[in-house]
């Protein structure tokens, strides 16, 4: 019975990757396919691709963050971690119909806390990690914001020596593949480690991985393809972008957005922190945005986003206590 | 008349200096570097503002 119930809630952690890559297929090709570089179909592969490979770029420290810096591990069980599934899937959906961009990963980090809060109290969490990852949730788009800023004020300073602007565009639109293949990069690598993470805290909790064990690679490459299928299939359905709802961007400008975006996920993923990639590319949009002045940038957006960071992680605890509690008078 | 960037900035860089004091310490150094490069940000934004207002 324990078994049927570790893959049922395995199936469910790998549907959540899958949504992710469906959602978020759009922060990555959207300046691709808005400046026709590549038709949508092929610029949704290119991301997918890029998805799936960087697991041979990353390690799992996000993985190892997520199984064992949120919930205690003695808390762990397959009720806690399905409760903090449902409160991340939840809260999801409710905000998508609000229109809030909300961060899936703060969602199910929030839902994890929320349900082995549910089980044995405050003590359940590990303060340390939440601490780590809430900090992350303003540093991330601020690092990303700063970064897009700088690139694109030295690629502008550079380009104001060319006088063919025609030409210039042309590269930039080429320079696209290889930033959004990058940013591709770093969202696979931080958002398929959650999913990793969680499967490795159901592994953990049901005695087929050892507390200190390493993620199997079963469950890397799964997660990784669960994310990409999930770009392939959804990204090219999406069509308001990222790109045009902040601030309308030019190829030179998607260029230093994804880079600078690369590169923060990149570090991030480095140290283990997960981090919301929708929040890091906004932050890199803003950034891009705001080099000529701020009124450019349509603050409406970036302001959700402040309150997505507020109520994401008490709103999906919430949910997934509640969930965790029926599930116990139930079971 | 204020230059908005330069004071996002600053706030920015407020915000990060004030998450140095509550996070680990091995990661310290991310919060206070940020802060200084938002320091920076908002030292130039203000002296571009300026220029471009004396013009």
């Amino acid at each position: 019975m324990d078994d049927l119930a570790l893959v049922f809630v395995v199936a469910v952690a790998l549907g959540f990757d899958f949504t992710n890559g469906f959602h978020d297929a759009a922060n990555s090709i959207a300046t691709v396919v808005a400046t026709r570089v590549l038709a949508p179909r092929y610029a949704v592969m290119w991301a997918a691709f890029f998805n799936f490979v960087a697991f041979l770029v990353f390690k799992t420290e996000v993985a190892s963050t997520i199984a064992k810096d949120v919930v205690k591990q003695d808390v762990l069980s397959i009720g806690v971690i399905f409760a903090g599934l449902v409160g991340a899937i939840a809260w999801n959906l409710f905000t998508f119909y609000l229109g809030l961009p909300s961060s899936s990963s703060h969602a199910l980090v929030g839902g994890m806390a929320g349900a082995a809060v549910a089980k044995s109290g405050l003590d359940a969490v590990v303060s340390s990690g939440l601490g780590k990852i809430g900090c992350f949730i303003v540093l991330a788009p601020l690092i990303g914001l700063a970064l897009a800023f700088i690139v694109m004020a030295v690629v502008l300073r550079i380009s104001t020596r060319f006088h063919n602007v025609e030409k210039l565009n042309r590269v930039f639109r080429r320079l696209q593949l290889i930033s959004a293949g990058a940013y591709s990069l770093g969202h696979g690598g931080n958002d398929a480690q959650k999913t990793m993470g969680i499967i490795l805290a159901l592994l953990i909790a049901t005695g087929h991985v050892a507390p200190d064990g390493e993620t199997p690679l079963w469950v890397v490459l799964s997660a990784h393809a669960a994310i990409a299928l999930g770009t392939l299939t959804g990204g090219w359905r999406i069509v308001h972008t990222m790109g045009s709802r902040i601030t309308r961007l030019q190829p030179v400008g998607g260029v230093s957005a994804e880079s600078a975006g690369a590169a923060t996920l990149f570090f991030v993923s480095a140290k283990g922190i997960p981090v919301s990639t929708t929040h890091t590319i906004t932050g890199c949009i803003v950034g891009v945005g705001s080099i000529h002045r701020l009124s450019a940038v349509r603050w409406g957006v970036a302001g959700r986003v402040v309150w997505a960071w507020i109520l994401t992680i008490p709103g999906a605890a919430v949910i997934a206590a509640l969930t965790f509690v029926v599930l116990r008078v139930f079971s | 008349m204020i230059d908005h960037r330069a004071l996002f900035f600053f706030v920015a860089a407020a915000l990060s200096g004030s998450l140095a004091f509550v996070i680990e310490d091995d990661l310290v150094y991310v919060p206070r570097t940020v802060a200084i490069v938002y320091l920076i940000l908002a030292a130039v934004s203000w002296l571009d503002w300026r220029t471009n207002n004396r013009a």
